[in-house]
């Protein structure tokens, strides 16, 4: 992936994939929640995921921020691979053995064919080389498969490594600030609870750096005490943004740190959010359905539809010129408030059986400089026509 | 936009609190508003001003703990706040239907999604005894006028003691009393009257249904007997249809009684495709958590419409939902409202919401109507500073200067504040906005606004730079969108 920017990557996704397996046997069901997403994000741009209910936006999050073990895919953060999937390579193992079995059940079934009906010599002859071509076969499947088995440890190692001192740096907001919160948690005990996982052991420290925090979340020092069935939902998703920044993060995932709050908090929240951002240099992913609020927030913005991600661009770029089908269909049902535009607003609906990917298989394509699709070839070059 | 100027329910100075251990919490308070027959009502506000109360108060569900201290809320030319429970059954379902914010709490989790639809059809279905009913209604409204009067008596002279006793006044005691009994035994003879009329009207009611219901039985049964006969010296091959018919029949003479358990699945699959549940006859065997959240909120659609309700009242529908679910939703309501003549009241808080539903907009605050009128006067010419906070505290595809957020908390309403319950959040705040409640003041004809900014002795305020850059912005847009048709 190109850059957009000229920052390094903070954290690059490649391939990931989170599938879910329910049922054995017959009722075996394989939910590919996340399926082949690679994207950057770029020190100190929000990126905004945006995407109906359902589309493994918040499953990507949970995945990034190793709440989950991916099937498949790496996730880099900071320079180093922090998890990548053992499952997909397992599979792919098991799929190079298959594939040589086959081709070698195919020289034997060749064989007896042959055989049948020549004589000693020839049939000397046809065995030999069918051996040699078996056992070039087999070579072949054990290379293959002993170099994707000698990532596998190392992936492994990667994954279950947990560096505290890289991994603080990134943390997570979560969408509801009721159920987040442990209510026999004092607040102050909450915040410091990170920092002391950190290995911060003493008390004076701890007491500061909480107070502090709730001063830069517009909360007060005294509140530290209070537990969190006191405060509003606006105050106590600011308990959960301190939560959040007591270890000094560098990356933030926000999962729809809004969704469940009032217009009027709303606000505050972005605000907050907003500052943060521009104090500290936070990185933040911001997961959201609201694409008003998305388009303010945010500098890039990723469409996710059903585990795959369609397109990312700009924001500017995204709204200026939609061009997957299910973006346009997104970007039309949103309401704004302005009653002589919502008369003439039509909403374009998306039918996901429009792509013809029988053939042609889709990538993500780079059409435009940061501006990349989820689409075919022959898409592509209808998408090309669209941007001129 | 309404077809007619019939006002269809009216409300006035309702008045709605709720006892709590620490007092009565004020949470509606002196709300006045008409809704008009055909039109989309949006009632917008923070969470806790008061709206779903007054839904709820016109449903006739408030909470156990509830107080209406007073008002009238008019339907049908009957006070719903008056009127007795099992009336109130008739309206409430029938012509009042209501949608509720989380389809997963309003849904059962352990019935079946059938069962949930044609419940409330089956129970209502009893068309023998409701017909005894309507028979004997004036009988009864009668005596029962009469027996609320002398109740009404006796509850006056209570309180009128009461008071007395509370002022430390001296009145002549017995002579109230004996006035009051000589009002009440004036009714009395009436009252036995009425009682005898309305045991005689529910005789003949009951001689009337059961002769009409003998009458049907009787000419179902010789048409079953004829079709019989038939049967008996029928082909083979005939006998099946002959046999169909006869269960036909007897279906027929069961629905004239009540509505079946089939007549209602077939009334339940008939409105589930209406409000858009693909295979309704699959679907209605299955359970709430085998569905997602959009056809969620189409099952809880679809129960609020099997009885034909006229007024529909969706109270936060869409709020649980994201934005391509609420726009097929908001689609779904609006089809309905125009295919059945539907008069809607849409509590919300999405501001886009309200702009793509509502004709008329009622703005709260603190349990009052601050503003209220067509959805264009108060999104391009909004006059209280409340509206203009929240239409600024919005961010939308275009706004990139930092948000304006409301400052401080909704006021405690166990103690209302005495002026404006805004006056401490507005930065437009007038002296007497801490004294005294603004009045209505008119914009037009159909716009009124609470506040003192708009008294001709106040100083000029104009709205915050934000919503003026907005409402410019909004006219670009729809000249913009205008041309695009031109061009089409």
């Amino acid at each position: 992936m190109a850059q957009t920017q000229n920052t390094e990557p903070i954290l690059s996704v490649r391939h990931l994939k989170q599938h879910f397996k329910t049922g054995i046997g017959r009722g075996k069901l394989v939910v590919k929640a996340v399926d082949d997403v690679s994207f950057d994000i770029y020190k100190g741009e929000v990126f905004g995921l945006v995407g109906e209910s359902g589309c493994g936006k918040t499953t990507t999050g949970r995945t990034i921020i190793k709440l989950y073990e991916p099937t498949d895919g790496e996730v880099y953060f900071l320079g180093q691979r922090i998890s990548a999937g053992v499952v997909g390579l397992k599979d792919q193992i098991k799929e190079e053995g298959y594939k040589a079995d086959f081709e070698i059940k195919t020289i034997k079934e060749n064989l007896a064919q042959e055989m049948a009906g020549s004589d000693e010599s020839t049939k000397a002859r046809l065995q030999e080389k069918a051996n040699a071509e078996i056992q070039a076969i087999q070579e072949r499947r054990d290379a293959v498969i002993k170099t994707l088995k000698r990532d596998i440890p190392k992936r492994k190692e990667d994954s279950s490594k947990n560096e505290r001192s890289l991994l603080n740096k990134m943390q997570m907001i979560f969408q509801d600030p009721i159920a987040s919160l442990n209510p026999r948690m004092t607040v102050k005990e909450i915040i410091a609870e990170g920092l002391r996982i950190a290995g911060e052991t003493k008390e004076k420290v701890i007491l500061e750096k909480v107070h502090k925090v709730l001063e830069t979340v517009g909360l007060l020092p005294e509140h530290a005490s209070r537990y969190p069935h006191e405060f509003s939902g606006g105050q106590r998703q600011r308990i959960g943004i301190a939560r959040a920044l007591v270890v000094n993060p560098e990356f933030i995932i926000a999962d729809e740190p809004i969704s469940a709050l009032d217009v009027s908090i709303q606000a505050q929240v972005i605000n907050l959010l907003n500052d943060l951002r521009r104090d500290f240099g936070i990185t933040i992913l911001f997961i959201a359905h609201d694409l008003s609020v998305v388009k303010y927030f945010a500098d890039r913005i990723g469409v996710m539809y059903y585990g795959k991600l369609v397109e990312l661009a700009d924001k500017e770029e995204l709204f200026k010129n939609p061009l997957h089908p299910y973006t346009k269909s997104l970007l039309s049902a949103v309401p704004l408030p302005d009653p002589e535009y919502e008369r003439g607003r039509q909403r374009i609906k998306y039918n996901p059986t429009m792509h013809d990917y029988s053939s042609d298989l889709p990538e993500l394509h780079e059409i435009k400089k940061g501006h990349f699709i989820y689409a075919n070839q022959a898409e592509i070059k209808a998408y090309k026509q669209e941007l001129k | 936009m309404p077809k007619t100027d019939k006002v269809k329910l009216s409300v006035e100075h309702l008045n709605v609190s709720f006892r709590t251990p620490q007092g009565l919490v004020r949470a509606v308070r002196d709300i006045n508003f008409e809704l008009y027959e055909g039109e989309t009502l949006a009632v917008v506000g923070e969470s806790g001003s008061g709206k779903s109360v007054t839904s709820r108060a016109i449903m006739g569900i408030l909470e156990g703990n509830s107080v209406i201290d007073s008002g009238k809320i008019i339907y049908e030319e009957e006070d719903l706040l008056k009127i007795r429970e099992e009336d109130f059954h008739k309206l409430r379902g029938n012509k009042l239907g209501m949608i509720f914010q989380d389809p997963l709490s309003s849904l059962n989790p352990i019935m079946k999604i059938g069962k949930q639809i044609t419940e409330g059809m089956i129970i209502n279905g009893k068309h023998l005894k409701n017909r005894q009913k309507a028979l004997s209604h004036d009988a009864r409204r009668a005596y029962l006028n009469i027996k609320d009067a002398i109740t009404e008596e006796k509850l006056n002279l209570k309180e009128t003691l009461k008071a007395a006793k509370e002022a430390n006044e001296n009145i002549d005691k017995a002579a109230l009393k004996s006035e009051v009994s000589q009002k009440i035994n004036a009714l009395k003879p009436d009252l036995a009257a009425k009682k005898a009329a309305y045991t005689e009207a529910k005789k003949v009611a009951k001689a009337k249904v059961a002769e009409e219901w003998a009458a049907s039985k009787a000419d179902f049964n010789s048409r079953i007997q004829a079709v019989k006969e038939k049967l008996a010296v029928a082909n083979p091959d005939q006998k099946a249809a002959l046999k169909q018919e006869i269960a036909g029949l007897k279906e027929s003479l069961r629905r004239v009684k009540k509505v079946t358990a089939k007549e209602a699945q077939e009334r339940a699959i008939q409105v589930m495709t209406e409000v858009g549940i693909p295979e309704p006859e699959k679907r209605l065997k299955q359970y709430p958590f085998q569905f997602s959240g959009g056809m969620r909120q189409r099952i809880v659609i679809a129960i609020a419409l099997t009885a034909n309700p006229d007024l529909l009242i969706c109270d936060e529908p869409t709020t649980a939902l994201d934005v391509t679910i609420q726009a097929q939703i908001l689609e779904l309501i609006n089809k309905l409202k125009q295919e059945r003549d539907l008069t809607v009241i849409f509590i919300t808080h999405d501001l886009g919401v309200v702009a793509n539903m509502a004709d008329r907009v009622a703005v709260m605050y603190a349990g009052k109507i601050v503003e209220i009128g067509k959805s264009e006067e108060i999104f391009y010419n909004p006059k209280h500073p409340y509206t203009w906070a929240l239409l600024s505290s919005m961010p939308d595809l275009s706004s990139q200067e930092r948000l304006h957020s409301i400052p401080g908390t909704p006021p405690n309403m166990l103690f209302p504040p005495k002026g404006d319950a805004f006056a401490d959040r507005n930065q437009y705040a007038l002296a007497i906005d801490f004294e005294e409640h603004p009045p209505y003041f008119k914009v037009s004809d159909t716009h009124y606004a609470a506040t003192w900014l708009l008294h001709e002795s106040a100083p000029k305020v104009e709205p915050p730079k934000i919503i003026q850059d907005r409402i410019a912005q909004m006219k670009v847009r729809t000249q913009a969108q205008s041309k695009k048709e031109v061009t089409r």
